[in-house]
């Protein structure tokens, strides 16, 4: 559905999109995971003819996009990073009218208004102004106004931006049953937990390069890490750290603040391991947690940073 | 029509404001209105009659003369040289001036040495309106009989001088003062402005908000077609105000306008300073950086371009020098045109050459407006 091809975007010196190749296809909610700058947003604008790109060539639904292919345009919704919509109008006739700028039959805009404020959940809202509205509430009319035309792609930039939990979980539930509904979702978002809970493929993008591609397992397994199993208020010695090191299936030990951090290679009875090691040696300690890799244990092994560093 | 119906649906819910402004356009309206005709019916001259005691210590031939001559002007009473009585009389407002014909009067009279003495009310004029009818008397007989006449004859002469008779030349129609609906004219810049500006700028504003403007760049309306939309929505809305303004003149004062050769000049005018108000709102809007920018902005334009250019003091009382600077800001030719239409029931040919220009130069300032709002549209752009 989306083929970015050796995207290349400069901004004077600084190269915000460095070759980056994507591939998007049909019914997939996709997720661009990076820090902030690191060409999320750029990409997005690219794709929907907002920015000139240098090099490189973007097809979407098998078109080239240029600001003129209408066509293509009608097919694509946006839900910009920060809410865009008119403070002067009203939730519905702001919905109405991005809903005009695709739809001109009144009874079938009437129809798909409605669908939109119905699955956002904004019905007791529709006349209320957007400053009335809480932060999250702002945010599902940002989505309804993306939506509302029904579009085969849907073009999500950080939609949870500065978010409450509660609201965070039913945008991220509408977001699933818009996929579920027949839309392809392009989902940026720098927090990982997200992009994990619905993509079913990820990008992993870092100074306007793509690092790694494909879904959070294969990410996963793209990387060292198996496990990190993590010890709290335990007093170790110099000594006792280089053997914990030792264990089998250890890879790498932090000690900090009486708290020690091992990572494993993914394999079985890690935790038992170290476990039979500490009672052996007679070592007292607090809390033990062994969690498996994230997607910010895929970035930080692969670029040496953490996601929101 | 989605983006036009925006702008309409906008507009809309700013119509408490654009009414509030009417409201207190008429108000201003017609209190300046009744304000301009009450100082109209204030004159500095009033040709009355006084009540006049003449106490005439003299009994000459002359000093009768003159009690005659004055007679013919003024409410004469003769009266003895009782001191007490003439007070009674100045006391209870009988008499407005008491004139004492001194004796010996009329031995001086050819000297030109004669005078009489007069006593009136306190904190009135009056005397010096009748001191000078005095004088006159006096002057005009003693030439007549240096010129050889005999006291009758010269007396018979002085009387016959009719009074030099004065014909108004009435070319504005309206008795030399400005008609009514003028008035009305005179405060449409100022409403023309605040409205537009406060409307159409926030309406500006909002679409240009970047993501705004960046989603409906993303959606299948050609970006022509929205530029084409709002620019019909601009005239669109700006007419409607126009028309407001044009129909509330027609139904406070419509006769009086519908009578006037000039009319269509007027309204012309108008039409062209609201066609100003549209660049001057779509200015505000580009230069704001928040909707609550747009009032900071039009409230501070407005008002000085109406003190400047003659809204809320007329041209005629701003001194040379303001009204030098004044030419700079479009709404002194507004002003200038209605007070020139204003002089004239029916306008000369070179006048209306003037009239024709004073609105080119309005149309050039909103050229020049569009200009400066396009070339800042481009620096913002080109800043991004």
């Amino acid at each position: 559905m989306v083929k970015v091809e050796s995207l290349v975007k400069r901004y004077g010196n600084l190269v915000a999109l460095d070759h980056l190749n994507l591939e998007i296809n049909e019914g997939e909610i996709f997720g661009l995971l990076g820090p902030n700058g690191s060409g999320k947003t750029t990409t997005i604008s690219c794709m929907l003819a907002l920015l000139k790109y240098d090099k490189g060539n973007i097809e979407i639904l098998g078109e080239k996009i240029r600001p003129d292919n209408y066509n293509v345009k009608r097919q694509i919704g946006i839900v910009p990073q920060n809410v865009a919509v008119f403070d002067e109008l009203s939730v519905y006739e702001n919905i109405d009218y991005f809903c005009g700028l695709y739809i001109k039959n009144k009874a079938e805009k009437k129809k798909l208004n409605n669908e939109a404020v119905e699955f956002t959940g904004l019905e007791k809202y529709t006349k209320m102004r957007p400053k009335q509205l809480s932060g999250g509430l702002l945010r599902r009319l940002n989505i309804a106004c993306g939506i509302v035309h029904k579009p085969k792609l849907v073009i999500m930039d950080e939609p949870t931006v500065a978010v409450d939990p509660q609201s965070r979980n039913k945008i991220l539930e509408g977001i699933q049953e818009l996929n579920k509904n027949g839309s392809t979702i392009i989902y940026t978002s720098h927090y990982m937990e997200e992009v994990e809970q619905i993509c079913t493929r990820i990008a992993i993008i870092d100074g306007g390069r793509c690092i790694a591609e494909g879904t959070k397992e294969e990410l996963k397994s793209m990387i060292k890490t198996g496990e990190t199993i993590t010890v709290e208020n335990i007093f170790i010695s110099e000594n006792q750290l280089s053997e914990i090191s030792n264990i089998q299936n250890v890879f790498e030990v932090q000690y900090e603040d009486n708290i020690l951090v091992a990572r494993c290679s993914s394999a079985k009875h890690n935790l038992v391991k170290l476990m039979n090691y500490l009672q052996d040696n007679d070592i007292t300690f607090g809390r033990v947690f062994s969690e498996l890799p994230t997607l910010n244990d895929v970035f930080l092994e692969i670029t040496g940073k953490k996601l929101r560093d | 029509m989605t983006v036009f119906n925006c702008y309409m649906k906008i507009t809309r819910k700013n119509i408490g404001m654009i009414i509030m402004y009417f409201g207190i356009f008429i108000g201003i309206s017609i209190a300046m209105l009744y304000a301009a005709k009450e100082n109209g019916s204030e004159s500095t001259f009033m040709d009355a009659k006084l009540s006049a005691g003449i106490v005439d210590n003299d009994k000459s031939e002359i000093s009768k003369y003159m009690i005659e001559y004055l007679s013919k002007l003024h409410n004469v009473e003769i009266m003895e040289d009782d001191t007490s009585v003439l007070q009674e009389k100045m006391y209870y407002n009988k008499e407005d001036i008491i004139i004492q014909i001194p004796k010996g009067f009329s031995d001086n009279f050819l000297t030109g040495g004669a005078s009489v003495s007069v006593t009136q009310q306190p904190g009135q004029f009056s005397y010096m309106y009748i001191e000078s009818q005095i004088n006159d008397f006096i002057n005009r007989m003693v030439k007549y009989n240096l010129a050889g006449y005999a006291m009758d004859e010269c007396f018979q002469k002085v009387s016959d001088i009719k009074e030099s008779k004065i014909s108004l030349m009435d070319i504005n129609g309206n008795g030399g003062q400005m008609p009514d609906f003028a008035y009305l004219f005179q405060y449409f810049p100022y409403i023309s402005i605040a409205i537009l500006g406060q409307v159409l700028g926030i309406i500006v504003y909002s679409f240009r908000k970047r993501e705004v403007k960046n989603r409906i760049a993303a959606s299948a309306v050609p970006l022509y077609r929205q530029s084409l939309e709002a620019l019909l929505a601009f005239i669109v809305i700006g007419v409607l105000v126009w028309a407001g303004f044009v129909a509330m003149v027609f139904a406070l004062r419509g006769n009086e306008l519908l009578n006037n050769d000039n009319m269509v000049y007027y309204i012309l005018n108008s039409f062209v300073v609201m066609m100003l108000s549209l660049s001057i709102a779509f200015l505000a809007g580009m230069l704001a950086k928040k909707s609550e920018m747009v009032n900071m902005i039009i409230t501070p334009i407005s008002l000085f371009m109406s003190f400047l250019g003659g809204v809320f003091v007329p041209l005629s009382l701003l001194n040379s020098t303001v009204r030098k600077v004044a030419k700079f800001v479009p709404v002194y030719w507004y002003e200038e045109i209605n007070n020139k239409l204003s002089e004239y029931a029916e306008i000369p040919k070179d006048v209306i050459k003037e009239v024709l220009g004073g609105m080119g130069i309005q149309v050039l300032f909103t050229i020049m407006f569009i200009a400066v709002t396009l070339a800042i549209s481009r620096y913002q752009r080109q800043e991004k």
